[in-house]
C-alpha cells in the first residue's frame, strides 16, 4: 500500500478528456485515500481497519417518460453514487455483513456518498476523508456487537465474512460519451404515442433510461478495477378498467447496452400497437374463475419464467448473519447443491463475458474485483455449484466473479448473462404433440397459451398479461385475467417439453428477491428455449383490482 | 366576528361580470381543463351523489439547480413537469365530502389530493383524457368520503356551524406565463469558487454553495366560471457550512439570498465575501461554550424574531385549525381581545413582494384555491382581529381571504404567506439593550440571551400533546449585565408556551429584518416569509439542543495539492 502514498496530485480541475490507463483521476484518488486510512486510522486499544474498499458508478443517465407520445419528464445528469467501507476484523468474523439495526448506517457498514461529478481532487478527497471516518468509526462497534452476539448463540457457526481474492490491476475508462436524450425520447414517444387511439388503453406510457459511465474500484487488498458499463432500457406500459372493475394493464421491455441497440421507433411503434390490441382483445374476452392444467409459456413468457424462478436457486450469497435469526433458520429458504430444479438434462450456466457486442449485462470483472468465470450451476437438472461473490459458503470458499449490485447497496452473487436450456430441443411438431398429449391426459377442453408475463418479483413470476386459450383445432381467445397459483421452484420440475432458442434481454431487480426493475436494475441475458409445455399449473381470476369509471372518457 | 374578506353583494356582481366569459382560449391547458369539468358536471348531475363543485388546479415547474462541494460540482439538475390536482366535492356548500371526520378513519385522505403528472404538451386532447382520469379518481374517492361524513352529521354531536365551501367571486384572470431563465454557467463558476473558499477552512467539514430557480406557473379552473393563470419566480442562493466541535456538537451554519429573479442572486465578489464571513463565523462558534437550561430576558433579533411569529403565532391563526376537534384552538374564542402588548399589530399580507431590503418568498397573487390573496390584519394594537381563511372558513358568516395554500399533491387549508409584525411604539437597538441589562439586575442574573439566527422549528397545536413550541437557534450571545464584551454560545433551542412567550414582550426595537424560507404543515411545504422587529422578552426559556456524539475525524483534512 506504501507505493499508493507516491501518488501526488493537485486540487486543479482534472476534467477533460478520458484519462490514460494509469492516470485515472478517481482510482488514482481512493487508492491513495485507502492507503492512508490503512495506516492512520486509529483509536486506542481498538483494532487498525484489516482492509479498505472504495468504489463509484460514475456515469451519465439520461431518462424520460412519455405518455401516448407527449413528453412529461425528461431529465440529463451526470453523477457519481460512490460507497467506502472500512472494515475492521479479520476474514471470519468481520465487521462488513451484519444486520442487527439500522444504527451503524445500513449497508453493511459502508458509507454511502454522492462524490462530486468533477475530478476535483481537494473536492474528492474531502469526501474520502470525512467517509473513510465514518465507515470505520461505524465498524468499530457493529464488529463488537456482531462477534458478542455469536457468542451468545451458542457456538453456532456461520461462514467466514470473506475470502480471499488474487490482486488485479485493469484500468478500462469508459468512452465519456453521453447518451443521447434525443434519440431515447424519440423511442419512447414512437412506443407509448402508438398506443393512442387504441380503443380502451386509458393509460399509454414509456419511460427509458440510459447510461453511459464507468465502474471504479479500490482494494487495499490489491483490486484495482476501471471498467466501462451502461445500458438503456424502454419500458412501456399500458392500462384499461374494464366495466367490472377489473383493471387490466400490460407491459413490455426492451434492454441493450446502448440507446442504438433498442428498436428502433417504428418497431417500438408496432410492438405498442400489437401490445395494444391484445389489451382490447383481453377486454373483450369473458372471465375465467379457474383452470388447471398444461400451461405453454412461448416466446418472452418462457424466458420470463425461467428469469424468475432459476435464479435464487444458483445464486449463492449467504444472507448477513443476524441478531435476530439464527444462520440455521436464516439459510433454510436458500439454495442448495444437490437439489433438483429441472427435469433431467437440463443444464444452467452463467458466463458473464459470454454477452454479444449489443447486448447489456456481461462483464470481464466483477463488483469485487474479481475475474469473472463461466460456471455450470446445473447439470442434468440438479444443482451442482452455485455463483459466488467473495462472501464465501462452507461448499464454495472462493468467489467465481459473479458479484453484482449498485454501488450504493450491497453485492451478491447474480446471474448475468446466462443459458438455461435442455440437451435435447423438441421439434415444433413434437412440441405441439406434447401439448395435445397433455391436453388430453388434463381432460382440458383448451390449453392455456401464455405469451408474456408481468414483472413480477425473483422467486415469483408475474400474472400472464398476454395469454390466449388454444383449442384443439388451433384456434385461439384472449384469456382475461388469470394469476397463477402456488406456481414455484418446483413447478420447473414439470417441464415436459421444450422447444426454439431465444436470447432474453431484461432487467433483473437491484437485490436479490425484489421486485423486477421497470427501468433501474441489472442488465442480464438469458438464452432458453422459445416454448416451454409446464404440466398442471393452477390459475385463479384475482378480482377486481379497481372500480369502474364513474364518468366515460372524453370524445377523441 | 369581524369578516375581512370580499362580501357577498360583491361576489353576485363578479358573477355576472365573467359570466359570458366562457369561452375557448388561446390556452390549450384551460381549454382542457373547462371542457373536462363541464362535461364532468354535466355527465354525473344525474347522479344521486352528484358533484356541486369541481376545481382543477395545474401546475408546471420550470426548474434548475447547482450545487458546489468543496470547489468541484455536484450535479446540474434542469427539470420541467406539469402536476395536476382535483377538488371535486358532493354535498352542499355548508356540509361536504371535504369536511373534517371525526370518528371515522381518513386514511390521511382529508389533506391529500393525491394529483397526477400531466404531459408536456398543448395536445387538448391528450389533456383532456389526463384530466378526465383524475376527476373520476377524485370523484370515487368523494363519493365514498361523503357517505361517512353523512353518516357522522347524524350521528355525532352538531359542530360549530362554519361552511366546507365559502363562496368566492369567480374572476377570469390570464397572465402571460413565464419560464425559468438563469445564467447557469455563472452559477456553476460562483459556486465552485465559493465552496472552496469555505472549504480552505481547517474546521469545516462540508462546504457547498447552491444557486436554484423554479417558475411555477398555475392554471386554475373551476365549475363556478373562474379561470386563472399566473406565474410565480423565485430564486434561491444560499452557502451551507458543517462543522462539528470536539464535544461532538455538530451544526449548520447557512447563508441565504432569496430573490424573485435570477438578478437578485449574489454575484462572485459578493458570494465569496459571504463564504469567507461564514467560515469566520464557523471558526467563532466553535469556540464558543455550550449553553446551557436558561430562564431569564432575551432580544429576539435579526430574523429570529420573524421567525418566533411565524412558529409561535402564525400557526395558531390559520384558519383550518380551529375547524378540527384535536386542534388546541388557541386562539379561537379570543378575537376581540387583546393577545399581544398594545404596541404590536400583526398582518399576513401575499400581496407584499418586497420588504426590508428583501424579496419577499411568500408573495402570490392567487393562492391554490383560485381565491386572490388578500392582505390580512390578525392583530390590531394588541388585539385579536381575525385568521387566515381559506374556503373552508372558521365561521359561518366568513368568506377566504385567499389563503388557501399547498404544494401540488395535498388538499389545500389556510396558510401563512408573509408574515409581518409592526410595532406602533418602538426602541433604539441601544436602548433594547439596556433595557435587558435593566431586567437582569432586578432578576439578579448574570447574562440574559441575544437570540440572531434561527434555523427552524416547531410547534405543536394540538390537544394530546403539551401546545408547545421549539425553536432552533444557531447564533446567539450573552449579553452581561455588567457590560463586558458580548460572548457566543452554541446548543440553544428556544422552548415555551405559546401565551405565555406573548406576553412576556415588552419591548420592541426599531430594525425589521426578513426571514425567508418554506413551511411544511398539512398542506405540504410552502414558501413563506416573515418579518418582526427585535423583541425584548421579560422571560424566556432555553433547553439543551440534542448533541451529535461523534468524536471530531481521526485525520486532518486534506490539504490542496496533496500534501495530506
Amino acid at each position: 500500500m506504501k507505493r499508493l502514498l507516491a501518488i501526488a496530485l493537485g486540487s486543479a480541475l482534472l476534467a477533460g478528456a478520458a484519462p490514460a490507463a494509469e492516470n485515472h483521476a478517481l482510482l488514482s484518488l481512493f487508492e491513495q485515500w485507502g492507503a492512508r486510512a490503512m495506516e492512520a486510522l486509529a483509536l486506542p486499544d481498538a483494532p487498525a481497519p484489516s482492509r479498505v474498499t472504495m468504489s463509484a458508478l460514475a456515469h451519465h443517465e439520461i431518462l424520460v417518460t412519455t405518455e401516448f407520445g407527449a413528453v412529461s419528464s425528461q431529465s440529463d445528469r451526470r453523477f457519481r453514487p460512490a460507497k467506502v467501507e472500512v472494515v475492521v476484523g479479520d476474514d471470519g468474523v468481520d465487521s462488513s455483513r451484519w444486520s442487527q439495526s439500522r444504527r451503524f448506517g445500513g449497508q453493511g457498514g459502508g458509507h454511502n456518498l454522492d462524490l462530486v461529478v468533477e475530478d476535483s481532487a481537494i473536492a474528492i478527497e474531502r469526501d474520502l476523508w470525512m467517509a473513510t471516518d465514518a465507515s470505520y468509526k461505524s465498524a468499530l462497534p457493529r464488529l463488537q456487537q456482531k462477534q458478542a452476539s455469536l457468542v451468545a448463540r451458542g457456538g453456532e457457526t456461520p461462514p467466514p465474512d470473506w475470502s480471499a481474492a488474487p490482486p488485479l490491476r485493469r484500468i478500462q475508462p469508459g468512452t465519456g460519451k453521453a447518451p443521447s436524450l434525443d434519440a431515447l425520447t424519440a423511442r419512447a414517444a414512437a412506443a407509448s404515442g402508438a398506443l393512442r387511439g387504441v380503443p380502451g388503453v386509458e393509460v399509454g406510457v414509456a419511460s427509458a433510461r440510459a447510461t453511459e459511465g464507468e465502474y471504479v474500484l479500490a482494494s487495499t487488498e490489491g483490486q484495482a478495477l476501471v471498467q466501462p458499463e451502461g445500458y438503456a432500457v424502454l419500458h412501456l406500459s399500458a392500462r384499461t378498467t374494464l366495466d367490472d372493475g377489473v383493471v387490466l394493464s400490460d407491459e413490455r421491455q426492451w434492454v441493450a447496452r446502448g440507446i442504438e441497440g433498442l428498436p428502433a421507433a417504428n418497431a417500438l411503434g408496432q410492438a405498442a400497437r400489437s401490445l395494444g390490441a391484445s389489451l382490447a382483445a383481453r377486454a373483450g374476452a369473458a372471465a375465467t374463475d379457474y383452470y388447471e392444467g398444461p400451461v405453454v409459456f412461448e416466446g418472452e413468457a418462457a424466458a420470463q419464467l425461467l428469469a424468475a424462478l432459476l435464479p435464487p436457486q444458483i445464486q449463492g450469497t449467504p444472507p448477513e448473519p443476524s441478531e435476530r435469526q439464527s444462520w440455521k433458520q436464516q439459510r433454510r429458504s436458500g439454495p442448495r447443491i444437490g437439489r433438483q430444479v429441472l427435469p433431467a438434462g437440463w443444464t444452467v450456466v452463467d458466463d458473464p463475458g459470454a454477452a454479444r457486442a449489443s447486448e447489456a449485462g456481461g462483464f470481464a470483472v466483477d463488483r469485487e474485483g474479481v475475474v469473472a468465470t463461466a460456471v455450470t450451476a446445473v447439470e442434468d437438472g440438479y444443482v451442482r455449484r452455485l455463483l459466488m461473490s467473495r462472501v464465501p459458503r462452507k461448499e464454495q470458499p472462493v468467489s467465481n466473479g459473479h458479484a453484482r449490485g449498485l454501488p450504493s447497496g450491497h453485492f451478491f452473487a447474480r446471474t448475468s448473462v446466462w443459458s438455461a436450456m435442455p440437451s435435447r430441443l423438441s421439434s415444433l411438431r413434437a412440441f405441439e404433440r406434447a401439448v395435445a398429449k397433455a391436453q388430453k391426459g388434463a381432460a382440458a377442453e383448451q390449453v392455456l397459451v401464455v405469451r408474456r408475463l408481468a414483472l413480477g418479483r425473483e422467486g415469483d413470476p408475474g400474472a400472464p398479461t398476454e395469454a390466449v386459450w388454444r383449442a384443439a383445432d388451433g384456434s385461439e381467445s384472449a384469456a382475461r385475467n388469470l394469476a397463477f397459483q402456488g406456481l414455484d421452484r418446483r413447478s420447473l420440475r414439470d417441464i415436459a417439453a421444450a422447444a426454439g432458442t431465444q436470447r432474453h434481454a431484461y432487467l433483473a431487480p437491484r437485490n436479490p428477491g425484489g421486485s423486477n426493475a421497470t427501468i433501474v436494475g441489472l442488465p442480464s441475458v438469458l438464452q432458453a428455449p422459445e416454448r416451454l409445455l409446464v404440466l398442471g399449473l393452477e390459475l385463479v381470476d384475482p378480482g377486481a383490482g379497481g372500480k369502474p369509471h364513474v364518468l366515460g372518457p372524453p370524445p377523441q | 366576528m369581524v369578516v375581512l374578506s370580499a362580501r357577498r353583494p360583491l361576489l353576485v356582481l363578479l358573477v355576472l361580470l365573467v359570466a359570458g366569459s366562457a369561452h375557448a382560449s388561446d390556452d390549450p391547458v384551460v381549454d382542457a381543463l373547462q371542457a373536462e369539468i363541464q362535461r364532468a358536471m354535466e355527465a354525473l348531475a344525474p347522479l344521486d351523489a352528484a358533484p356541486y363543485y369541481i376545481a382543477a388546479e395545474l401546475v408546471e415547474i420550470d426548474s434548475a439547480s447547482v450545487r458546489g462541494e468543496d470547489g468541484a460540482l455536484h450535479g446540474w439538475s434542469p427539470q420541467r413537469r406539469r402536476w395536476l390536482d382535483v377538488d371535486v366535492r358532493i354535498g352542499d356548500p355548508q356540509l361536504d365530502s371535504t369536511h373534517p371526520l371525526r370518528k371515522e378513519s381518513d386514511g390521511g385522505g382529508r389533506y391529500r389530493a393525491d394529483g397526477r403528472q400531466i404531459p408536456l404538451t398543448d395536445d387538448v386532447d391528450l389533456l383532456r383524457r389526463a384530466v378526465w382520469l383524475e376527476i373520476d379518481a377524485r370523484y370515487q374517492v368523494a363519493r365514498d368520503r361523503w357517505a361517512k361524513v353523512q353518516g357522522e352529521a347524524t350521528t355525532l354531536v352538531e359542530e360549530d356551524p362554519a361552511p366546507d365551501l365559502a363562496p368566492a367571486a369567480p374572476r377570469v384572470d390570464l397572465q402571460p406565463p413565464r419560464s425559468f431563465s438563469g445564467p447557469t454557467e455563472v452559477w456553476e463558476a460562483i459556486a465552485r469558487e465559493a465552496s472552496a473558499e469555505l472549504a480552505t477552512s481547517p474546521s469545516i467539514l462540508d462546504a457547498s454553495m447552491s444557486f436554484a430557480g423554479q417558475v411555477d406557473t398555475h392554471w386554475f379552473v373551476d365549475s363556478a366560471g373562474t379561470v386563472l393563470r399566473h406565474s410565480e419566480s423565485r430564486y434561491r442562493a444560499g452557502l451551507r457550512a458543517e462543522a462539528r466541535a470536539d464535544d461532538g456538537d455538530q451544526f449548520n451554519l447557512w447563508r441565504g439570498w432569496d430573490s424573485a429573479s435570477a438578478d437578485g442572486l449574489p454575484g462572485r465578489e459578493a458570494a465569496i465575501a459571504a463564504a469567507a464571513a461564514l467560515r469566520k463565523e464557523v471558526d467563532e462558534l466553535l469556540a464558543a461554550p455550550l449553553q446551557g437550561p436558561y430562564n431569564g430576558p432575551a432580544i429576539l433579533s435579526d430574523r429570529a424574531a420573524g421567525v418566533f411569529f411565524h412558529e409561535v403565532f402564525g400557526h395558531r391563526v390559520e384558519g383550518f385549525r380551529l375547524k378540527q376537534v384535536g386542534d388546541g384552538q388557541t386562539f379561537k374564542d379570543r378575537v376581540g381581545e387583546a393577545i399581544l402588548p398594545t404596541f404590536l399589530s400583526v398582518y399576513d399580507d401575499p400581496t407584499l413582494s418586497y420588504r426590508a431590503n428583501a424579496d419577499l418568498r411568500g408573495h402570490y397573487r392567487y393562492d391554490n384555491q383560485g381565491v386572490v390573496a388578500e392582505r390580512v390584519v390578525l392583530v390590531q394594537d394588541g388585539v385579536l382581529q381575525g385568521f387566515l381563511e381559506s374556503r373552508s372558513p372558521t365561521a359561518d358568516d366568513i368568506v377566504s381571504n385567499g389563503h388557501g395554500r399547498r404544494q401540488a399533491g395535498r388538499a389545500a387549508v389556510a396558510r401563512q404567506g408573509n408574515l409581518m409584525v409592526d410595532a406602533a411604539k418602538t426602541v433604539s437597538n441601544d436602548e433594547l439593550r439596556r433595557q435587558l441589562r435593566e431586567l437582569l439586575k432586578q432578576d439578579g442574573l448574570e447574562y440574559g440571551l441575544l437570540i440572531e439566527e434561527i434555523a427552524g422549528g416547531f410547534t405543536l397545536t394540538g390537544r394530546s400533546l403539551p401546545n408547545a413550541f421549539n425553536v432552533n437557534a444557531v447564533v446567539a450571545w450573552r449579553i452581561f449585565a455588567d457590560g463586558r464584551p458580548d460572548e457566543r454560545v452554541r446548543g440553544v433551542d428556544l422552548i415555551g408556551t405559546p401565551l405565555e412567550a406573548f406576553g412576556s414582550i415588552v419591548a420592541a426595537g426599531e430594525t425589521n429584518e426578513v426571514f425567508n424560507g418554506n413551511c411544511g404543515a398539512e398542506s405540504g411545504w410552502v414558501p413563506v416569509s416573515a418579518s418582526a422587529p427585535f423583541l425584548l422578552l421579560r422571560s424566556v426559556e432555553t433547553q439543551r439542543k440534542p448533541r451529535a456524539q461523534d468524536t471530531p475525524p481521526l485525520l486532518p483534512p486534506p490539504t490542496p495539492g496533496g500534501a495530506s
